[in-house]
This record gives structure tokens, sequence and C-alpha cells, in this order.
């Protein structure tokens, strides 16, 4: 037989027999092939899902409020788009909010993908790409997105390569289609910003199992270890090092550096935002000075001896910061240059020379070579730098605050009005105390200064003020434990589908907080104690940890950190809110056994009508929030915002006085009337109040059984009560029948139900949003 | 020019104007089915009561000020997030709080400032058939009409001008 072309042979002496073989399959491919049938949309392009958000999209309608009235976005314009003007190019307000929706959950999901890409050749380099993805004995469903996305389980670091390769493509598409001139339609607009924001969601999930693979970080451990937080808890005798970030090759590479050189125990390794997270899941020995809202201050407290900067939400200014404080800065990725040298192929050792002879700052992009410099900087400079005040005086601080000429710029500046004038005014008194009020609520953003028109270091100011709360005070946060486990599914499947236990309460994302961090931490608090599963991640997860119960403990020590009702869960980092929606998935797949293979539309299905879970990004910020929060809907998770998210410029917010609700009921086939579980898919709330409120009304599904939908009520109630005075004015909506009511407060619902005419309906057997024989 | 009060709050080409209490006190007598939009911030919700009550105009509490209120005596005649009502202002065919017709003005008072600028924001360019009024702290160019940057007591006079305003026959 001889082979004429690529799989095609010829069998000599049969001259008219040609052999074509299209593919040869290997043991292990047919192993994979076996593994589930797969499903109708493995790797989806930007149509596949599409009626998938169009569904979404009916229920669920976009709610805009633009920030910006106008497109600056090509040398048309600037186009008016007020009202009904219509731009240049031809687009509306609706599809120019939707298209600035679009751009910020593409640059969202990019960051995560940036994340991912560099973490992954990062740990390629250090292990190979055959290196295995062990997600430890009680974890058989791992990469539940990738699965249920891709189509594929993921064996070796190499195959998250591939699955890389599919979301940077369809990064490429979703983008493209903003370009002026492609897409006008604010629902297409919209149903690419799922789309995307669903990849972002598999790159969170590709980086963070690329993490726990090749650094060995906790897979899913309910136990992980209590880590000591706060500057307080930060050993200023030693030389100290601070990560600020995302990326956490460098301080992985370092912490191994120091160990090789027999240092621990005489350096101090800290960490800000989601970089702190996942440097203590490497070593719990590593401190976490706090979430981003505490970055300037840290920096300005001159506590830090070298700041080592990778990636996302790290201040751009902080090379001047930096050099205020005489600490050198090390850069350690191609995402933040500042324009300085780099220096990876130097001897280091001459680098380390140039740092401590007054070098502001470096790029090295290797991290073993960082690791070397970082260290050996960070020994060198502490002789030097403790000689260096950093922060006032409180006499100086007072004299600062005389030269105030009370314009107050400085609250009409600050994002959240905070009453920054009377707070210096109070300071030429010798009064502090407003100043030191402030520290809390401040997110250190420094606008203030910014506008100031006699230059006065305001945020120095507040923390000099608040110098006693700010460094005396120690908390504790358990260490990202990493994703949920197959046992506790098991274990809650059941209870959370017919709604015995409440619902997941999920706070996720930044530190841009309207009255500081504590409010995450009494969210976080109300439903714990109402045996809800509280899981938190990035700096969500940090702020929680800012907080004493009024026994004395941190929430982390109050409460255990399983899966669990009543549990309160570290979960990681931003890019381990992949494991929250997994957590979702496995729900599906292991109580109810559905198949995740290419099968998206049906598990996003399951979660919207049956997985009662609710998102809280009580202080999303980022580009990263909005792509997080948009993915997480895509799913058919809820999601509530603070009112900082409104700048977001869209909602999805149903309005029940102007909608029918209609679901399918796949067990008797028949189309029924629904009830608005959930009400609403992306809301921004104004007060804390209002969303733990809302948070328990969201968690309600159209599946609960007769019991849960009592334990739900007896929440929405008690809260509605607590918070508002008064019964819930739509309760009936959600009353399915007598059974439905909680037994303590039956007379008082029934008084109430009768008052507003309710009549009681069946409840759905198997609520759906897909009607088969029309699609969605 | 007045700038918006939380300084970096420039929106587009159109802006609202700076209210006085007689042109307030008259967009509110001129309108045929106001309603007050009630929020957290709680500086003027007793002078919005008093109103309310006078000139029998439907009062929605937003947030959680549904409590405040009712502690005070007095049920809202409505218990809805900001963007709730906002997004029932701007369908033309929602009845109105009463039931009566969809609204023709909406007073907005003590709504988070920037959150109340995003919602008013949203009836400037999706609401044409309705007028907007701002009397929360400081200004918002999203409003048809809204306060100038005042002290607490500048503000307090103003709010007794609209008052006088709608005394006068």
């Amino acid at each position: 037989m001889t082979m004429i072309k690529d799989g095609r042979f010829k069998i000599d002496g049969m001259e008219n027999v040609v052999i074509n073989i299209g593919k040869i399959t290997t043991k292990e491919e047919l192993t994979e092939q076996e593994w589930e049938p797969m499903g109708p949309t493995p790797k989806p392009g930007i149509l596949s899902l599409r009626n998938w958000d169009h569904r979404l999209l009916k229920d669920f309608p976009p709610f805009y409020a633009p920030i910006c009235d106008m497109c600056c976005l090509c040398t048309y314009g600037k186009c008016d788009l007020t009202g009904n003007r219509k731009g240049a190019c031809g687009i509306g307000i609706e599809a120019q909010q939707a298209r600035m929706v679009l751009i910020a959950c593409c640059i969202g999901t990019s960051a995560h993908a940036g994340h991912a890409n560099h973490v992954l050749h990062e740990l390629i380099r250090w292990h190979g790409r055959d290196h295995p993805i062990d997600m430890g004995p009680y974890i058989d469903v791992e990469a539940p997105i990738i699965r249920t996305v891709v189509g594929v389980i993921p064996k070796t670091l190499g195959d998250l390569e591939e699955i890389l390769d599919y979301v940077n493509q369809q990064l490429v598409h979703a983008l493209s289609s903003t370009h002026t001139g492609q897409e006008g339609s604010f629902i297409d607009f919209e149903s690419k910003a799922l789309h995307i924001s669903m990849i972002d969601n598999l790159a969170k999930e590709v980086a963070d199992i690329a993490q726990i693979a090749g650094f060995d970080f906790p897979r899913g451990d309910p136990d992980a270890a209590l880590i000591d937080f706060g500057f307080g808890a930060v050993d200023r005798t030693k030389p100290v090092i601070v990560f600020i970030g995302h990326y956490p090759a460098v301080s992985v590479a370092t912490i191994d550096y120091i160990e090789e050189c027999d240092l621990s125990d005489k350096i101090e390794v800290c960490g800000i935002c989601c970089t702190a997270i996942e440097t203590s899941r490497y070593s719990a020995s590593a401190k976490v000075v706090g979430p981003l809202s505490m970055q300037q201050f840290f920096v300005r407290s001159g506590i830090a001896d070298v700041l080592v900067l990778d990636e996302q939400c790290v201040r751009t200014d902080l090379l001047e910061e930096a050099q205020k404080t005489g600490a050198p800065l090390i850069l350690t990725t191609d995402k933040i240059c500042y324009n300085l040298p780099d220096v990876t192929n130097r001897d280091p050792d001459k680098v380390v020379d140039d740092l401590l002879n007054g070098a502001p700052g470096v790029l090295i992009s290797d991290p073993l070579i960082a690791a070397k410099v970082i260290t050996k900087t960070a020994l060198g400079i502490k002789p030097k730098r403790d000689k260096l005040n950093h922060l006032p005086e409180l006499k100086e601080v007072q004299k600062l605050a005389e030269e105030c000429i009370k314009c107050g710029w400085c609250d009409r500046a600050c994002p959240n009005s905070l009453p920054v004038r009377d707070a210096v005014a109070a300071a030429t008194e010798g009064d502090f105390s407003k100043l030191s009020n402030l520290f809390s609520p401040c997110m250190s953003c420094g606008r203030c200064e910014s506008e100031c028109k006699k230059e006065l270091p305001i945020i120095s100011m507040i923390l000099k003020s608040a110098q006693e709360i700010a460094f005396g005070e120690t908390y504790t946060m358990r260490a990202g434990r990493g994703p949920v486990l197959d046992t506790e599914i098991r274990k809650v499947g059941a209870p959370l589908v017919l709604g015995e236990i409440p619902g997941i309460v999920a706070l996720v994302g930044c530190s841009n907080f309207p009255n500081g961090e504590v409010e995450v931490a009494k969210i976080a608090e109300e439903f714990a104690q109402r045996k809800y599963i509280v899981v938190a991640t990035g700096c969500s997860a940090m702020a929680m940890a800012m907080y004493r119960c009024e026994d004395g403990q941190t929430l982390y020590e109050k409460y255990p950190g399983s899966f669990d009702a009543g549990g309160v869960v570290n979960i990681g980092s931003c890019v381990a809110n992949a494991h929250i929606i997994g957590a979702a998935i496995k729900v599906a797949a292991i109580f109810a056994r559905l198949p995740l293979r290419g099968n998206f539309e049906e598990i996003a299905d399951y979660i919207l009508n049956k997985v009662g879970a609710c998102g809280v990004a009580w202080g999303a910020m980022s580009q990263k929030a909005a792509s997080i929060g948009t993915g997480t809907n895509r799913w058919g998770v809820p999601v509530i915002l603070g009112p900082h998210g409104s700048k977001y410029r869209r909602a999805y917010i149903s309005n029940k006085e102007l909608s029918e609700w209609e679901l399918y009921d796949k067990r008797t086939g028949e189309v029924a009337p629904g009830e608005p579980a959930p009400e609403h898919l992306m809301y921004p709330a104004e007060t804390m109040e209002e969303a733990i409120v809302l948070t328990a009304k969201l968690c309600i599904r159209p599946s609960d059984n007769a019991k849960g939908r009592q334990i739900k009520l007896s929440n929405y109630v008690d809260l509605h009560k607590k918070y508002m005075g008064m019964l819930p004015p739509d309760l009936h909506l959600f009353v399915r029948n007598e059974r439905d009511i909680p037994i303590t407060i039956k007379a008082e619902i029934m008084e109430y139900l009768e008052e507003v005419g309710w009549e009681p309906r069946k409840a759905i057997g198997e609520p759906s949003r897909i009607v088969p024989e029309e699609g969605v | 020019m007045t700038r918006a009060y939380q300084c970096a709050n420039v929106p587009g080409p159109h802006l609202g104007k700076v209210g006085t209490p007689a042109t307030v006190a008259a967009a509110i007598k001129r309108a045929e089915r106001p309603v007050f939009i009630v929020g957290s911030e709680l500086t003027n919700l007793d002078w919005a009561l008093d109103i309310a009550k006078e000139q029998n105009i439907p009062v929605v509490a937003t947030a959680h000020v549904a409590g405040t209120i009712i502690e005070q005596g007095i049920t809202p005649d409505r218990v809805l997030g900001a963007i709730e009502i906002t997004n029932l202002l701007k369908s033309p065919e929602w009845g109105g709080i009463r039931g009566e017709g969809q609204h023709d003005l909406a007073i907005f008072v003590d709504v988070l400032y920037y959150m109340e600028a995003q919602m008013l924001s949203t009836l400037k360019h999706f609401a044409p058939h309705i007028k907007t009024i701002s009397l929360t702290k400081g200004h918002q160019p999203n409003a048809d009409q809204s306060l100038p940057n005042l002290s607490e007591k500048k503000m307090n006079e103003f709010l007794a001008g609209v008052v006088e305003g709608l005394a006068e026959v």
C-alpha cells in the first residue's frame, strides 16, 4: 500500500481502490469522546447562544442610564446622542450605551485572559506542557465551565493553552463588533456582552486551574489557613515587600527564593488586592494588607520597603508615590511599564545596586530573576529607609489644615461626597477625630487632593489622624480555598434546589464601596446568621475581614469555611469567581445529573430557574467587575451592584407592573404563568439595607418546594420588616398557595393576601425558559 | 454656568436649568400628576412629606427610606428602588402611582447624588413625557430644574421659598 497524498492510500494490485483516512483517533481521544456525548454548542461563537440571550433580555430588558450623552470614538464626533438624536454613523443612545458596556466587558475579559495567558505560559515554562491538572480527591467534576462551554476536560497545562486560543479568538470577534459601523442593535450588543462575559468566566477558570495545578494552591480546602490581615499584621521591624495586583508568579517565586536563602524569618511578605489573596494561598505566613481601597493609604504609610506591581487595578501613579517614600518600585509584567527600563537581562546584582543607589524602579519580566532582585533590594534598602519619616506629625497636619481656604471642592471631588472640608477645618482646632473618621469610608482614591487648590496631602492627613485604628488593628482572613468540592455539592444540591437552604450569596467585586468596607461584612453576617451559604472573592473577601462581630471574632473566625448553610467561604481572588459559577453548574451536574458537555443553554436555564444564588458586587468599580457580573447573568444568576454600579450605564431589570411572567413547565409540557423569581438580573441598589432585602428576594426560584419557599419567604418578610418597617408590598407574587406561607406569620400574611385579592396558583413542576418546540 | 455638585459629572450639551423657588413652585403647580421620589440621604425628608401632604402628591420611598417614613406615622404611597421607579416613569403606558395616568413631573429629593444623576439621565433621554426637578443637595445637570450648589442655610431658605410660592394663588 502506498500513500498518494495526506491520508489517501492506494492498494497495490487494486488500481481502482483508494482508501481515505480522515483522522486517526488516539486512545486518549477515544476516552475523551466517551465521557459524555457532545452537546449542541461546544465552543459557541457569538451567534450560537444568541437565542438564549434574547430570551433573557425579554424577561430582563436592559435599562440604560447614560453617564455621557455623547460618542467620542471616531473623528465624525463628538456626536450628541441626547434623546432620539443619532450620531454621524447612525448610532442612537441605547445602542451606544450597550456598545460601551460591550467594550467594558471586552476590557474586563481581556484582563482576566491576559492574567490566564501570563500565568499559564509561566507555569508551562516552570513545569512543562504535560504537567498534570490534579484537583484533588474530592473533585471529579473539575473545570465545570470548560466542560460546559468548550466541551473538553483539560488534563494538563498544555490542554489549557487550546482553551485560551478559543478565548482569544472570541475576544477578537466581540471587540471588533464595537468598531464604527458594525452592530447597531442594543439587544445584539447586549448579546455580545453576555457572550464575551461568559468567555470571561472561562478565562478565569483557566487561570485558577492553572494556578492550583502549578502553584499547588488549596484544592477546595474548607479549613484553609487563617491569615493575619491588616496594616497592624505587618511586622515593620523586618524589611517589608508588598505585592500589588493580581498575578502571583512573582510573589510565589519570591517566597521560594526567600526560603531557599533561609531568610523566611527575616523578611516580611505582604500583599494588596488579589495578589495578596493568591500569595496567602501559597504561603500562610504572607500577610494581607487589604483590598485595593487600602492601596494609597498603605503606600503613603511608608511601611513597604519595596513595592512590586504586577497587573490590574494598580494605581497608575505609584511610581510617583513610591518615590515620595524612598521605596524602589519593581514592575513585573508588560501590562505596567511606567517608562522604566527593562532590566530582565541585566546582572541582577547590578540592578540591586542601582536600586539601592536611588534608581526609582525597574521592569523585570522574568519572575525568577525579579524574585532575587526584590529580596536583595528589600534587605539592602531597609536600613536606609528606617531614617525616613513618611507621614506628617499631628502638629504638621494641623499646620497643613490651617492652609485650607474652605472652598469645599474636596467634598465635591469625592466620589462619595465625604465631608472632607469640615474634617480639615476641625483639624485646625486640634480636633483630628473627623479626619480619623474618614479613614473607614474613604477609598483613598485621592481625588480630593487632585482638586485641592492648596495641594494639601489629604490622604496622608487622614491616615496620620487615624493611625491608631489603621496601624493598631489586626484581623484574620481565611485563605482562598479554591473550588467547591463535589462532596459539598452532594450535600447541599437538593436543599439548594428545593429552597431548604435559602440561597447562595456571593459577595464579589472591587472595593468602591459607598460607605466603606464594613457594609460588605454586615451583608455577609446577615446571611450567614440566616443559614445562607455566603461565598466571597477578591476585594470583597478582604473587606469582609476588616470587621469584628459583637463577640469580637472576625467573620472568618466565627463561621466555618465549608460550602454549606451558614458557611462564610473565601473562594479566592477575582479569577476564583469562576468557581462560584462552577458550583452552580455542579449542582446541575451532580444533583440533577444533567450533561455538561457543550450544553450551555440547558445548564444556564437550570441555574436560572432552580439554583437560588445571588451575586452582590457592592463595590463594583472596574471593567473586570462589568464582565464578571454580566457573565454571571448569562449563567442565570442575578447580581446586585452598589449604587456606584449605576454608572455602568446599564442594568437588567424586569418590570413586574407591566410584564407578564411566563415559564414553561417541562413536566406538563405547558406554558404556565410564572412569578418574578428572580425579579431582576442586574440591579444597582441605593443602600446596603435595600441590597440585603433584595438579596433575599432574588434567591427565590420557581423550583422551591413548599418548605423551601416558606424558608425563603420567612427571610424576605423578616428582612423587609427589619429594614423597611413593613410587609413586602409584592409578597403576594411569591405565594403560590397557602403551603408556601411561613407558619409563624401565617395569620398576618393571610390578612395581607386577602386585602390584595390574592388567588392561589399552581407551582410549576419543572420550570424552564426554554420551550422545546419553539426554542428560546 | 453652574457646575454639577460632583464636579466631573458633565453629561453633554443639553443641561438643565438652575431653578429658583418661584420656578420650582410654578412647575409643581403646573403639573397635573406630579410624584415625589424620596431617597436615602434624608436631609429634606420632612419638607418633602409636608409638601406632598399639602399638595396631595404621591410619595415613592426608595432604598430603605420607607422604614423612616413609617416611624413618623406616614405610609409612603409606594416602596420601590430608585431604578424601579425610574423604569416605570420612562414607560408611557404606565398608569402612575394612583392609576390615574403616567406622571408628568418627577421631583427627586435626597436620592444618593450620583445615583440620582443616573436616574435623571434615563428620564432625560428616554422619557420626553416627563419633566424632572431635583431638590437633592447639589446641582444636577440632568434634571430639567435643579438646585444651585447651596450651603445648608441657603438650601433651607430655597425650600422655604418653594413653600411660599406654592401658597401663592
